[in-house]
This record gives structure tokens, C-alpha cells and sequence, in this order.
């Protein structure tokens, strides 16, 4: 994908426009100016396709059984050591269990990871081809970008389409020159700097463990501790979020994985008074 | 009210009233059995087409009569429906009850809490409503939804309460209390009625109170009689993890009323009972008036006796009987009843009664009061019980007078004695459960619940998690806030803790914390900047 770009191959769409000048002009056939000015792979959408309105009625309200939901817990958080990024593994279709081992972190470079809730085909594509931008800066400008620009990145990628039934709520964490870094973007186009988020829907379990056992002094294995508690609570309670805590730690030297545990073992080592009673 | 009931006394309502949205209900015709008067409940019903259309739509599309309908649902009526909104919009999920109540059981009884604040439409309504509202003295009802429904509702339920004590001579279990609000809310389905309730409370042993008796006491007892095992017996099923207070309780209530001889006792619950619904329940003289109480009546032979609750009842009846039951004191009661043969008792095990068909699955006062039950009969030799229904009936009918406690073990009829916690919604869910959180607020309050609450907490670690968990909902949930308020359920009945303001504790975390929050440490004191960037 990068190396296409950088042989300046033309795509199939710029063709298109100078052969046929007229017609109308979508927003996603103009340049996109996030991207450094470069070409790139656009969706063509058809006129007067209404996407979300599509996928609307693709739902249970529309009388089809699948639904597109966002069934996940993810958390990261900053902490003197770095950011912890802590995601479960369960892909759910509706009340389908499609999967019980995703990998909702995407490793971008070893500086930065993008973690992926809502649906899980557009995290996929978009954190994918926020990969390639990112690689192509580091090409052109021989230095990484900065988590900013990344999830800036990411941000005007969700702008082009708002409104258009995307559904992605994402955390980008990495460090570069200004230390750790965290950014929420969602499928609004949202984009917020903070030191702890949570997405999807087992998140408000997972904001009630780390709001109460969050410290700024926290050693590096309490905070591990306290990233598999907050997935494990979540799982427990939500159920749409399962399977394994996937655990990564993002240091000064880039990231590291920590652990994938399955959440039902580490639930009756947290709840021993609960099975017992 | 509940007077005015049992008088039968016919109340004026104006039936001719012609409402421009609806049929009134007339007579509420549940299979209530309390309800022997006419016109208990008359309500307004939305007219019929209204309950058609599905509860979250309802309201959004405004046309004239919407807004009147609008009498029902009141404050706290979940933000997002905009009552008045010209266009209908979409919900984008079921708002849930803006609130956070939470409530479970531990060794020391129920604990309930709650936060204070009253939201309408995003507008916080009253910051200082109270979400835990007690019904009896040993009953307290956590309540989220729409506040008028819950109050409302909470106050009906306390007055078929009071008239259910009244006319059965103790009180209903939370479990049948439990029941009876599922009942009558049940005609209300699919209407925009919301009531989420928990209903904490102690059940059982009125006799035994808050006496919790010394060990000598209990051996003393235990001695007198040829007794029953305590904890172990009919409940061997329970988990006899809080067998300390089974045993003790064990003896107590059935027992005593066993113990009367040829009386045929109209059981009273002890002492508490008119004493029950006040709030003076944490007075230990209930320990005091409850021996006394089966005792007098115990010591009343031959007397058929429509046994009282209060302690004047048993004074009247005392007689200076030569039981070495005086030995006993407090908790020994039953026990000392026991001792009285050839009663025809009518006994009613007490509260439980009727819930005896309630699984009692997290009481481990089954095992307390099991053993009273059974062995109480069964000390009475050849007294013609009427025991009553629940599972393990069929023992009552045998008299045999002298059958081991073992034998008694299998039969016992299982009542739920001890702290007790039901779930109750106007969708008709009913659940018995050990720890419920209920609200908006609730998923925040139920990870912290998840990693601190245990059987065995005392009772001030069970009050710090819950105000924690209440603490972290508050903080995270836009609907709930302000103070909370936190209500402990022990055998000698409910005790509030005083209201506390959140803020107060949010700024003590910000300062334990140095300034520095999870959620975006930057927080200014005096011109210092914080350190992340944006």
C-alpha cells in the first residue's frame, strides 16, 4: 500500500476523473489535505446512496437478526510509567458470539498502538490505513509522528465520512518527544487528549475499578493489576465483553506486550467471596 | 389508611368523575387477599390507545392529551425524552433510571445504599430526595425509576404491610413482600409506570432480636433442653457459616410456642410486633419483651390464647410457672416452651411463614430458625399442631413427641430467616439475590461492588464499599450525585447512616491523589498548569 503511493502509480480514480471531467463532484473524490497532500485510496460512494440509513435497516429493527453492535471493553491509562493499554477479546454480532480471540489492538509501529471498538470491520480498514499514513510520514519526513498527528490523522479520515454510519471508538497511545501520549478518536470525529479513557460498552464497569484504584505513584505491576481488573469486571458484568485480557504496556523504548489471560480464571481469583456465598 | 380498611369503612370516590384520558380502574381485583374492601386502588389508566404504542416513543410525538398523560410520569423520568419535543427522535439506546441504589447482604444484615439526586430531563430536580425509604422497621426499599411512582408505591406496599401484620400477627417476609408488590404492579405493564425496587430487610425470629446470646446462655438452653441441634438441623442445607447466630436464634420463636401447653396460640411474633413498624427498633428491649412473650404465654396453660405481640400480652397471661424457663432469659424462650407438653398450638413459625415457600436459598437463618420450628413441635408431645404450610409441613403433623431432632432434620420446612434482598421492577421481575445495583449508575457501582463485597464484612468495611461504589457512580454517571445516604438491615431492625455530601469526599480523593486524577489530571490550583498536553 505505501510503496504504491510513493511510486506515484495512479489510481484508478484520478483516471476515471480525467476521462470523464463532469459529474459530481463527492467529497471523498476531492484531495484530502490530511494527507500531506498525497493521493490516496478514496471510497467512491454512489449518489444517493445513504449509507447509515442502510444500516439501519440492516439491525433487528429492520427485522434482520444480526446486529451491528459494539460489544467490547476496552481502557488505557497514563501512569508515571507510560500508558497501560489493556482491551478483552470477544467479537459479538447482536447476541452471536462471532469470536472469542480478536485482537482489538492494532500495532501500528512499535511507538504506537491503536486499540479498536465498534465495529470491528471499520476499525480494521481505518486503523490499517492510519498505519500507512504513518508509515509514509516516516518515509518522506525520516522521523516518527508524533501521537498528535496521528490521531489527528485518524480524526479527519472520520470527518470525510460523518454521518455516514461509521462506527469506530478507538484509543491511540504511544510516546514520542513530549513523553506518553493518549487520544481518543471516535466515529464522530472526536478527538480527546486524556489520561484515562474507556470505550464500549462494558466501559462504565471499567471506569468504576480504575477511577477507584488509579494513583499516579502506581508501580508498573500494580498498574497491570489494576488495567486485567478493571477488563475482568467489565467482562463479568457486561455480556457482550469476554474471552481473554490482552495487556500491553507502552514504554519510553515502545511497547511491550504483557500478558493474554483468559477472564474466567482471573474472575474467581479477584471474586472469591462472590462464589463462595 | 390501614385502619380505615380494616374497618371496612367505604370510602367516597367520586365515581362519576369522567376523565378526559381514561377508564379509572375500579376494583383491583388481583387475588389480593387483603383486599377485602372495595375500591383499594383506582387509578388512572391512559387511555388504551396509548398503551399501544411502545413505552420509549411515548411522549416524544406532542400532540394535545400527551402532556396530560404526562401526570404519571414525573421527576427522574429518564433525560433524552423530550416530553415536549415537536419531532419524535429516535432513541439511540433504553435510558435506564437515572439513579444509583445499590444493596446486598453480608454477615451483618442488608446494607442499602443510594445517592440523592432527583433528575428530570436533564434539569437536577432536587439534590437532596431520599432514594431508601423504609417500610417497616425491618424492611427498607431501595427505589429508582420515576420518584412519584416509587414513592407511591413504597407507601401502598407499607400499608398491605401493616394490614398483612395485623391480620396474621406477624410480619410478611421480604420475599412475600416481594411478591405482593409484583402483584400489584403487575396490572400496570406496559404502562408508562417505573418502579425499580430492592427490598432489603430481616426476616424471622422476632424473638430472638438483636439478643444474640452468650455462649453460657446458649449452653444453658441448649441443656434444659433436649435440643435441637442448632444450626445444623433442617438447614444443614445452608451454608452454616453464620451458625453463631443460628444457634442461638434456633431455639427461640417456634419453640416458645410449642412450649405452650394445651393453648392453642394464635402465634405472635414477639414482642416487636406493634412495636415492629417503629422506628425504635434498635432498642434491645425487644430482646427483653420478646422472651417474656412466648413464655407468658407459655406459662398460660390450658388457655387458648389469641397471643399477642407486645409485651402486654404475655404479662397478662403469665403465671408464675415453674419452669426453670426463667433460667433462660433472653433467647431461651422457645426452648423453655418447648418443655410445656400437650399444647395445641397453632404455631405460626413467625414471619416466614408464607415464604416458606420462598427458596431461601441465601439465608443461613434457615438454619437458625429450622431447628426452632421442627423441634419445637416435636418437643410438644402429643400436642395437635397446626402447622403451618411451607415446605416442610409434613413433620408438623407428626406428633411424635419424642422423635430424635435428626429425624425432625429432613423434614424441616425451610424459612427464610435472616437478611434478605429482593429485586423488584414493574416489568414483573422478581429476583432474590445477594447483591443488587440498580440505575444509570449502576455499572459503576457494580465493578466496586464486585471486588469488595463479601459475607463476611464488617459492618463498617461493607458501609465504606458501598459508599465507594456509590462514590465512583456519582462521579462517572451525570444522573446521579450529591450525597448518599446509607441504610443498614439487622435483626433489630434498619439504621441510617447520616447523609453525606459526595463533593466533600471528591475533593479529600483530589488532594490524596496530589492533583492528579485518572481522567485528565489537569487540575489548576493557583495559576499551576497542568502537565499534560492537548
Amino acid at each position: 500500500m505505501a510503496l504504491f503511493q510513493v511510486t506515484g502509480f495512479k489510481h484508478y480514480d484520478e483516471l476515471r476523473e480525467q476521462i470523464l471531467p463532469s459529474g459530481q463532484t463527492h467529497l471523498v473524490d476531492r484531495t484530502n489535505h490530511y494527507n500531506f497532500g498525497t493521493k490516496t485510496q478514496e471510497f467512491a460512494v454512489p449518489a444517493g446512496v445513504d449509507p447509515s440509513g442502510f444500516l439501519k435497516s440492516c439491525n433487528s429493527e429492520g427485522g434482520v437478526c444480526i446486529d451491528l453492535n459494539h460489544g467490547t471493553t476496552t481502557l488505557a491509562f497514563k501512569f508515571k510509567h507510560g500508558v497501560i493499554v489493556a482491551v478483552d477479546s470477544r467479537a459479538s454480532a447482536g447476541r452471536y458470539l462471532a469470536s472469542n480471540d480478536v485482537n482489538k489492538v492494532i500495532e501500528i509501529n512499535p511507538y504506537l498502538l491503536g486499540t479498536m471498538s465498534g465495529s470491528a470491520a471499520d476499525c480494521q480498514y481505518w486503523e490499517r490505513l492510519l498505519a500507512k499514513e504513518c508509515r509514509l510520514y516516516r518515509l518522506r519526513n525520516n522521523h516518527r509522528i508524533s501521537v498528535a498527528a496521528a490521531s489527528k490523522l485518524l480524526s479527519n479520515m472520520m470527518v470525510g465520512y460523518r454521518g455516514m454510519g461509521l462506527s469506530m471508538g478507538s484509543m491511540i497511545c504511544g510516546w514520542d518527544k513530549e513523553g506518553p501520549g493518549l487520544y481518543y478518536v471516535d466515529d464522530n470525529a472526536t478527538r480527546l487528549s486524556g489520561r484515562m479513557f474507556s470505550t464500549g460498552c462494558g466501559s462504565s464497569f471499567a471506569y468504576g475499578v480504575v477511577d477507584s484504584g488509579y494513583r499516579e505513584d502506581m508501580t508498573v505491576e500494580e498498574a497491570y493489576e489494576l488495567g486485567r481488573r478493571g477488563i475482568v469486571h467489565a467482562t463479568h458484568r457486561d455480556a457482550y465483553s469476554g474471552g481473554f485480557v490482552n495487556m500491553y504496556h507502552m514504554r519510553e523504548d515502545g511497547w511491550i506486550k504483557v500478558c493474554k489471560e483468559d477472564v474466567s480464571e482471573l474472575i474467581h481469583r479477584y471474586r472469591k467471596g462472590m462464589f463462595s456465598v | 389508611m390501614a385502619l380505615q380498611d380494616l374497618c371496612h369503612l367505604q370510602e367516597v370516590f367520586p365515581d362519576t368523575d369522567c376523565s378526559p384520558f381514561g377508564t379509572r380502574t375500579g376494583y383491583y381485583d388481583g387475588g389480593f387477599p387483603a383486599s377485602s374492601s372495595s375500591h383499594l386502588f383506582n387509578f388512572f389508566i391512559p387511555a388504551a390507545e396509548f398503551l399501544q404504542e411502545s413505552p420509549l416513543q411515548f411522549g416524544q410525538v406532542s400532540n394535545a392529551s400527551t402532556s396530560q398523560d404526562h401526570l404519571l410520569s414525573s421527576l427522574s423520568w429518564p433525560p433524552g425524552l423530550p416530553q415536549d419535543s415537536p419531532q419524535s427522535v429516535p432513541l439511540p439506546f433504553p435510558m435506564s433510571h437515572g439513579t444509583t441504589t445499590l444493596a446486598f447482604l453480608f454477615q451483618g444484615g442488608v446494607l442499602a445504599a443510594a445517592d440523592t439526586r432527583s433528575s428530570c430531563s436533564g434539569l437536577v430536580a432536587c439534590p437532596s430526595s431520599q432514594k431508601v425509604l423504609p417500610i417497616h422497621s425491618h424492611l427498607v426499599g431501595t427505589t429508582s425509576g420515576t420518584s412519584a411512582d416509587c414513592a407511591l408505591w413504597k407507601r401502598i406496599l407499607a400499608r398491605e404491610l401493616r394490614l398483612y401484620q395485623l391480620r396474621h400477627g406477624r410480619r410478611l417476609s421480604t420475599g412475600g413482600a416481594a411478591k405482593l408488590m409484583s402483584h400489584m404492579l403487575h396490572p400496570f405493564k406496559g404502562s408508562e409506570l417505573c418502579v425499580a425496587a430492592t427490598l432489603c430487610g430481616w426476616d424471622g425470629g422476632e424473638l430472638d432480636l438483636n439478643q444474640k446470646p452468650t455462649q453460657e446462655e446458649q449452653e444453658l438452653v441448649l441443656s434444659s433442653i433436649d435440643t435441637r441441634t442448632g444450626p445444623s438441623d433442617p438447614d444443614s442445607l445452608e451454608k452454616a457459616s453464620q451458625s453463631s447466630t443460628d444457634a442461638r436464634t434456633g431455639p427461640s420463636d417456634p419453640d416458645s410456642l410449642e412450649k405452650a401447653s394445651q393453648s392453642s396460640i394464635d402465634t405472635r411474633t414477639g414482642p416487636s410486633d406493634p412495636d415492629s413498624l417503629e422506628k425504635s427498633s434498635q432498642s434491645s428491649t425487644d430482646a427483653r419483651t420478646g422472651p417474656s412473650d412466648p413464655d407468658s404465654l407459655e406459662k398460660a396453660s390450658q388457655s387458648s390464647t389469641d397471643a399477642r405481640t407486645g409485651p402486654s400480652d404475655p404479662d397478662s397471661l403469665e403465671k408464675a410457672s415453674q419452669s426453670s424457663i426463667d433460667a433462660r432469659t433472653g433467647p431461651s424462650d422457645p426452648d423453655s416452651l418447648e418443655k410445656a407438653s400437650q399444647s395445641s398450638i397453632d404455631t405460626r413459625t413467625g414471619p416466614s411463614d408464607p415464604d416458606s415457600l420462598e427458596k431461601a436459598s441465601q439465608s443461613s437463618t434457615d438454619a437458625r430458625t429450622g431447628p426452632s420450628d421442627p423441634d419445637s413441635l416435636e418437643k410438644s408431645s402429643q400436642s395437635l399442631i397446626d402447622a403451618r404450610t411451607g415446605p416442610s409441613d409434613p413433620d408438623s403433623l407428626e406428633k411424635s413427641s419424642q422423635s430424635s431432632i435428626n429425624a425432625q432434620q429432613s423434614f424441616v420446612r425451610k424459612r427464610p430467616s435472616g437478611p434478605s434482598l429482593f429485586y423488584v421492577c414493574s416489568d414483573g421481575t422478581r429476583l432474590q439475590g445477594v447483591l443488587f445495583s440498580v440505575g444509570s449508575g449502576s455499572p459503576y457501582a457494580y465493578s466496586i461492588l464486585d471486588q469488595g463485597v463479601r459475607w463476611d464484612l464488617t459492618l463498617q468495611e461493607a458501609t465504606s464499599v458501598a459508599r465507594e461504589a456509590v462514590y465512583r457512580a456519582t462521579h462517572r454517571d451525570a444522573w446521579s450525585g450529591n450525597c448518599v445516604d446509607v441504610f443498614h438491615v439487622s435483626s433489630a431492625g434498619w439504621k441510617r447512616r447520616g447523609r453525606e455530601d459526595l463533593r466533600e469526599e471528591y475533593y479529600r480523593e483530589r488532594e490524596r491523589r496530589g492533583g492528579r486524577g485518572p481522567e485528565g489530571g489537569v487540575l489548576q490550583r493557583e495559576g499551576q498548569t497542568g502537565g499534560d498536553r492537548t
